[in-house]
């Protein structure tokens, strides 16, 4: 299976020691540390679940660690299920592996109008939000 | 939908005009905004964070943004053509934003921005001034000067800075992790003070941190802190004073500095101020989902420009001691350690 990481929706910056993931529709943004972030990079090239998986399979708990972060990825919809046959560019082999690590923060929800706006008033325009000087 | 947003935006325009407006210049990230104003009360309660920008009539200007109310102006506003579906989660009105425009509803303000950026024109309309929020007179147009400065290499940055002749000291954060209080402090202490919530950012080297409002925000429980400060409150928002800092201290207000560090302050149960190192990634999750969250269309041009500005500065948490008068010196120092 390939995935593609899910933009223009999801929005991410590679660095050394961490990988910093923003969600623009859900409001949450995410840390990935240990060998997430070569995951992450294999990802970004375009490498499927398979050609990752190889890259990392010295063993089982490796594997399984792996598989484990990769499903979370997935679940949070910072990555999609992408078609087959797309190319994938080639990315440098990692040195070790850690154990891939996600920190989820969902502290910026409440920034986001959740709730739709339903009521307008007679020239169409959103009412106001009672008490207005209390909103933020 | 009837009307696309070149026919609403020249519609609204249209009803702007209609009423009498005066004007003002501003440097405004370093370049020169123009605010058409009309109604009593979008003067009153919308330019009073920018008077230290001032300046003297211009023959070029970069942004225009005509800013009115309707019950201050007798005018009446045109309908929206859209319809409660298209309002999206950060207020923005979809099938209104393009390339060249750029369109917001603000519920908690119930105000309405656009930008035509090709025409360096802007339109922000609410209907009665009057109700304008406190937190919106401390920090007006955010949305216009946000896609504004998307346009033209700058990013409007949800940040406190301030600053010595060394340069400034951004500070990032979520609410509650000391900003202000330590944007004041330093203010208190004679320092140059340019921002305890937003500032205009030029990432591009060398890096530039622009003062967009003299306003400052305070609980009140953090007030016997700030003696000088004492009954010069000129508003409420929730239990926060907002002052005016162009009126109590003119002369620290610094209308732009260099970058020198990137501080991340949050609050330590030790008494004694401490700085340590932190990585971009730290920085990164401190500025960017803060700034981009809370401004309509933020999102991947901020998020790049934030993340290129977190890997050429130098980066510290900040841990905030108890003894608040120390917390100057400690930055001080650090700063010129940098």
């Amino acid at each position: 299976m390939r995935y593609r990481i899910n933009s223009p929706k999801v929005i991410h910056q590679i660095f050394d020691t961490e990988v910093v993931i923003v969600n623009l529709e859900s409001g949450n943004y995410y840390s990935v540390g240990g060998s997430g972030i070569d995951i992450w990079r294999f990802l970004d090239a375009g490498k499927s679940r398979d050609e990752i998986t190889k890259v990392f399979a010295a063993n089982r708990e490796n594997t399984a660690k792996m598989e484990s972060f990769l499903d979370e990825i997935e679940r949070e919809q910072l990555v999609v299920a992408a078609p087959d046959n797309s190319a994938a560019r080639e990315v440098a082999a990692p040195k070790s592996f850690v154990a891939p690590t996600i920190e989820k923060f969902t502290d910026m929800r409440d920034l986001l109008l959740l709730d739709p706006i339903h009521e307008l008033d007679e020239s169409g325009w959103p009412k106001n939000l009672p008490p207005v000087s209390d909103q933020k | 939908m009837s009307a696309g947003p070149g026919q609403f935006f020249d519609a609204a325009h249209e009803v702007f005009l209609s009423a009498q407006s005066n004007e003002q210049d501003y440097s405004i990230g370093g370049l020169v905004a123009r605010f058409q104003i009309a109604g009593p009360a979008v003067g009153e309660r919308l330019t009073r964070a920018f008077a230290h920008l001032q300046l003297p009539a211009q023959q070029h200007v970069d942004l225009t943004i005509c800013a009115w109310d309707s019950v201050g102006t007798g005018t009446k506003m045109v309908p929206p053509p859209w319809t409660e579906s298209d309002y999206g989660p950060r207020g923005e009105i979809r099938s209104y934003n393009n390339e060249r425009f750029r369109t917001a509803f603000d519920q908690g303000t119930s105000a309405l921005s656009m930008i035509d950026l090709d025409r360096k024109l802007a339109l922000f309309w609410t209907r009665d001034a009057q109700e304008v929020p406190a937190y919106e007179s401390g920090a007006p147009f955010r949305t216009i000067l946000n896609w504004w400065a998307e346009r033209n290499d700058r990013v409007l940055v949800h940040c406190g800075a301030i600053g010595t002749e060394c340069g400034a000291a951004i500070l990032a954060g979520p609410g509650g992790s000391g900003k202000s209080t330590t944007a004041l402090l330093c203010a208190q202490a004679g320092w140059n003070y340019l921002a305890d919530d937003y500032c205009l950012l030029r990432v591009a080297e060398p890096s530039r941190v622009f003062s967009l409002y003299n306003s400052v925000k305070l609980g009140h429980d953090q007030l016997p802190q700030f003696n000088t400060l004492a009954g010069k409150s000129t508003a409420m928002d929730g239990d926060k004073h907002l002052f005016f800092l162009n009126e109590i201290w003119p002369e620290r207000i610094a209308r732009s500095l260099s970058c020198r560090a990137l501080l991340l302050p949050r609050i330590s149960q030790t008494r004694e101020t401490s700085i340590q190192p932190a990585s971009p990634g730290e920085a990164l999750r401190a500025i960017a989902p803060s700034t981009i969250f809370q401004l309509s269309g933020a999102g991947q041009t901020s998020f790049q420009r934030l993340s290129s500005f977190v890997e050429r500065i130098p980066v510290r948490h900040l841990n905030l001691g108890r003894d608040f008068e120390k917390i100057p010196e400690r930055i001080s120092a650090s700063l010129s350690e940098i």
